[in-house]
């Protein structure tokens, strides 16, 4: 218990603690100078604005997205609801980024595919949409941000006890009225909840406001603590704006918490009493169409783009004879040794922090659940407090800490997996409460009073039964680190470079077609994972946990 | 692959070195005085193995060098390559946490180095080639001395501007509205002393009006080149030409402008950290950057080289006919943060 406190404070409690300090102490005296400074400037109140717009936008449309999609495939007899429930968990996979530069490639003022259709269709001059604007960030955001609403919203429907919904049939309401009056407000906490966690997820996606929002000069929080980390670095502003941050994430999850009191929805969605599904009749054919067609452009045409992009030797000049090749892969798999290193680097880093994460997680968890430790509610808090910290702020933190301890970790790939462990130790610690409060403890009991030690019970008894829910949150963490940018984009050395960093530095070259490929590798190598864990588990994994990978 | 790539690469610096020879007239302002060449212990580079390099140098151009390098030595080169002051920012970050990776340094801002070299944090280290080099592109005490020398200029699409500029001032005009690109002075240490230099001589109420045509911001000049190769803007503000050079040559519609108010050209210093781990492959791959083969490729690619014995790159100007706009090195220093500032708050 006391070691585990200890290693959370490392994780989790120092780097804040520095944080703090770091936006108060300015050359070693006390001084409020880099709050005065992001107060008096107006470009910093930009940046918030665009940061709420972003968020509260985003948020909006992740519900607008997400809820229609999962009731039409948790209630209604929708034609292909498993495929559509399929792509949708797909976008888990991706990173965000890459979505971010699949955007640039279809809508780019002047050059974007789409943008190109249009004017040669219609011989307008130019397109009508621009990859660089605030409007298209939040829409973006929005379509990473989605899948997370539709997964909550889809398991409430699948759970919510259906008799009030016959209850209302019965004394005469529509079917309609029923699905507005009855079916809505029950599963309307996990559709706020949804939102909040699309609006956390949202303000701290670094790197899409980084492609789509400077080149429009459209500048948020995070691409401004990026900013002035820049040369010469600005320690405190950059705490400072981090503080800001933390405090926006904090507030959401305070709200969500105030509205919902203390009951957390995010659990594995159990399926409920078997609600009755609505027939669509002739409305099947054209709300399938909707929802194909959504999916296509959320989903299937960005990571079109991105793969055919990355058979191009120039993307402008589009898929066609000599100009389609293979030898952006042949470079980056075997040419480039940077790439070959960072592909190396992160997918050590994935299964390194996974493994920590989930052991870290079953030992909180135990703690938690098994024990009646006094104190143990704090460890659970803990655990879930980098929840509020967008990876970008975990950067600057672990960055600030460990130069200034006499440890030297700096340039080594234990700083990354100290900062990937404390980013995604909340989800390993949802992940590990969920599948040991599944276990019945009379089994462990049983077992403890057959003579079998405590550790004996959890290794023979507990973890067989806890296994593919672990599994699942070991992929919960390791797709989310494999492509982790926020953090690392600050902590990397060229010895350490990840992928995710590797293919933004890429795309800070102009090498679109580079970026592809190497986005297609890591969407390839997350796949693979997530579908290695399907066949192990014997059930979809992503789906078995609600909560969203963070940014 | 690699090797083939090093054949290909030494058969066209052969044939653009037939420019070579017929440079001997050329010559750069300043004085050519050097120390004595400090000589690199060959069997202790290659015992040493690698060299990682830092670097600002365009992506495709330094992977042609590492190449050729570990080609002719069999030394490896472990190339990092960013924006010029995101360069030298991870470089400083890591040598405050004392652990130097780098072995050789290079961006395109030679005010960093200076202050190094005061701080003596990089080593003294005169490389064959530096004897026709001038004055104006290597430090007095022998810590650095410049890769190349950019050619700094606005260039313009011919096929979409009918009206082109014909100085940096003329940018500001409205015509240009929706045309224009930059790259990040946050990120690149040239577009940091352009706009450090255009502010001193044309004042902010310039980047002001450059600012209100929606100019758009990319990061590095490689995205800048390519911001304009692919048509989706049509004005570079301040092109580092040399990285849209090759597909001018291959009749990309791209022209460059000599402002009335001069050209920038701008030095790339390199230099070895006092504490770089080896040392002497950082000085013989240092020694091979001034080396026939590698100034070939840079005029090839359309830079000039800062060896007087090297001739302009085809079509460009010789360079003592060129007008300079001076860089004020050490005010760009003092002024960095302010400046970035300046620009931030005009950019917003």
């Amino acid at each position: 218990m006391a070691a585990a406190v200890a290693l959370l404070l490392v994780l989790v409690g120092a780097p804040l603690a520095m944080l703090a300090a770091q936006s108060v102490f300015i050359d070693g005296r006390l001084s409020l100078e880099a709050y005065a400074e992001v107060i008096g400037r107006s470009l910093y109140y930009q940046a918030l604005l665009n940061t709420l717009i972003v968020g509260g936008g985003s948020a909006a449309l992740a519900v607008l997205f997400g809820t229609p999609l999962a009731w039409a495939v948790a209630r209604t007899d929708l034609p292909l609801r498993g495929v559509v429930r399929t792509v949708t968990t797909a976008a888990f996979v991706a990173p965000p980024f890459l979505l971010a530069v699949a955007w640039v490639i279809l809508a780019a003022p002047n050059t974007g595919a789409l943008n190109r259709l249009v004017t040669t269709i219609f011989g307008t001059e130019r397109g009508p949409f621009n990859a660089y604007t605030l409007t298209t960030l939040t829409v973006v955001t929005a379509l990473h941000t989605f899948p997370t609403v539709f997964l909550l919203a889809a398991a409430a429907l699948e759970s919510s006890d259906s008799s009030l919904e016959h209850a209302a049939r019965l004394l005469g309401a529509g079917r309609w009225r029923t699905t507005l009056r009855i079916t809505l407000p029950l599963v309307l906490p996990s559709i706020l909840t949804g939102a909040i966690l699309a609006f956390v997820t949202a303000i701290a996606l670094f790197g899409s406001q980084a492609i789509l929002g400077i080149p429009g000069r459209v500048y948020t929080l995070s691409t401004r603590v990026y900013q002035v980390l820049g040369y010469p670095p600005d320690y405190g502003v950059a705490s400072a704006l981090s503080m800001a941050l933390v405090l926006l994430t904090v507030a959401a999850l305070a709200l969500q918490r105030r509205a919902l009191g203390r009951r957390d929805v995010a659990t594995i969605g159990g399926r409920g009493l078997a609600s009755e599904r609505i027939a669509l009749g002739r409305w099947r054919a054209p709300a399938l169409a909707l929802c194909a067609g959504f999916l296509f452009v959320a989903v299937v045409l960005p990571y079109a783009a991105l793969g055919a992009v990355s058979l191009t030797r120039a993307w402008t000049a589009g898929l066609v004879g000599a100009n389609i090749t293979l030898d952006n892969y042949a470079a980056i798999l075997f040419r480039l040794e940077l790439t070959q290193r960072a592909i190396g680097n992160s997918l050590l880093l994935a299964t390194l922090t996974a493994s920590a994460t989930i052991a870290l997680g079953v030992v909180i968890a135990t703690i938690d659940l098994r024990t009646a430790l006094r104190g143990r509610r704090l460890l659970d808090y803990l655990a879930l407090m980098p929840l509020g910290l967008p990876g970008i702020v975990v950067g600057v933190a672990i960055l600030e800490l460990w130069l200034r301890l006499p440890i030297n970790i700096y340039g080594t790939l234990l700083i990354l997996l100290l900062a990937y462990t404390t980013r995604f130790i909340p989800l390993a610690v949802r992940a590990a409460n969920v599948a040991i409060g599944q276990v019945d403890r009379s089994l462990e009991d049983a077992a403890r009073i057959g003579g079998a030690g405590r550790w004996a019970t959890q290794r023979r008894v507990t973890l067989p039964l806890v296994r593919s829910a672990l599994l699942a949150g070991w992929v919960l963490v390791f797709v989310p680190t494999l492509g982790e940018l926020s953090a690392s984009v600050l902590l990397f050395t060229p010895d350490t470079i990840t992928l995710a960093v590797a293919i933004f530095n890429f795309q800070d070259n102009g090498k679109v077609e580079l970026v592809s490929a190497l986005g297609v590798v890591l969407l390839v190598l997350a796949s693979a994972v997530v579908l290695g864990a399907r066949r192990i588990a014997g059930r979809p994994v992503l789906e078995m946990a609600s909560a969203p990978p963070p940014a | 692959m690699r090797t083939l790539l090093a054949i290909l690469v030494l058969l066209t610096s052969a044939c653009g070195g037939s420019t070579a020879p017929a440079a001997t007239a050329t010559a750069a302002a300043g004085a050519v005085t050097s120390a004595a060449p400090s000589p690199v212990d060959m069997a202790a580079a290659k015992a040493e193995g690698t060299v990682s390099w830092y670097t600002s140098t365009p992506q495709d151009t330094a992977q042609k060098i590492a190449d050729l390098f570990t080609a002719q030595t069999g030394i490896k080169v472990q190339v990092f390559r960013s924006g010029g002051e995101a360069v030298m920012t991870r470089f400083l970050t890591e040598q405050d946490a004392g652990r130097v990776a780098a072995d050789v340094v290079t961006t395109s801002d030679t005010a960093p180095f200076n202050g190094l070299a005061r701080d003596g944090k990089l080593l003294k280290f005169t490389p064959r080639g530096a004897e026709v080099v001038p004055a104006s592109a290597k430090s007095a005490d022998g810590t650095w001395i410049s890769q190349r020398l950019n050619l700094v200029v606005p260039a313009y699409r011919t096929d979409k501007v009918t009206n082109p500029p014909t100085s940096w001032r003329d940018l500001a005009d409205p015509r240009f509205k929706g045309q224009l690109v930059i790259a990040d002075p946050g990120f690149t240490s040239i577009a940091y002393l352009v706009v450090h230099s255009l502010a001193r001589d044309l004042g902010w109420d310039y980047w002001k009006k450059v600012a209100a045509n929606a100019t758009m911001i990319v990061q590095g000049h490689a995205q800048l080149a390519t911001t304009i190769i692919s048509g989706e803007r049509a004005v570079a503000i301040e092109a580092d030409f040399g990285q849209l050079y090759p597909d001018v040559q291959k009749g990309a519609p791209i022209k460059m402008v000599t402002p009335t108010e001069g050209v920038f050209l701008i030095n790339s210093p390199m230099a070895i950290p006092a504490k770089a781990p080896h040392p002497n492959a950082a000085k013989a791959f240092l020694e091979f950057n001034l080396s026939k083969d590698v100034q070939d490729l840079f005029v090839t690619l359309g830079t000039y080289s800062p060896r007087t014995d090297f001739a302009a790159p085809k079509t460009y100007p010789e360079l003592k006919s060129l007008k300079i706009i001076a860089v004020d090195y050490d005010a760009a220093e003092r002024e960095n943060k302010k400046t970035k500032d300046m620009f931030s708050e005009t950019f917003k």
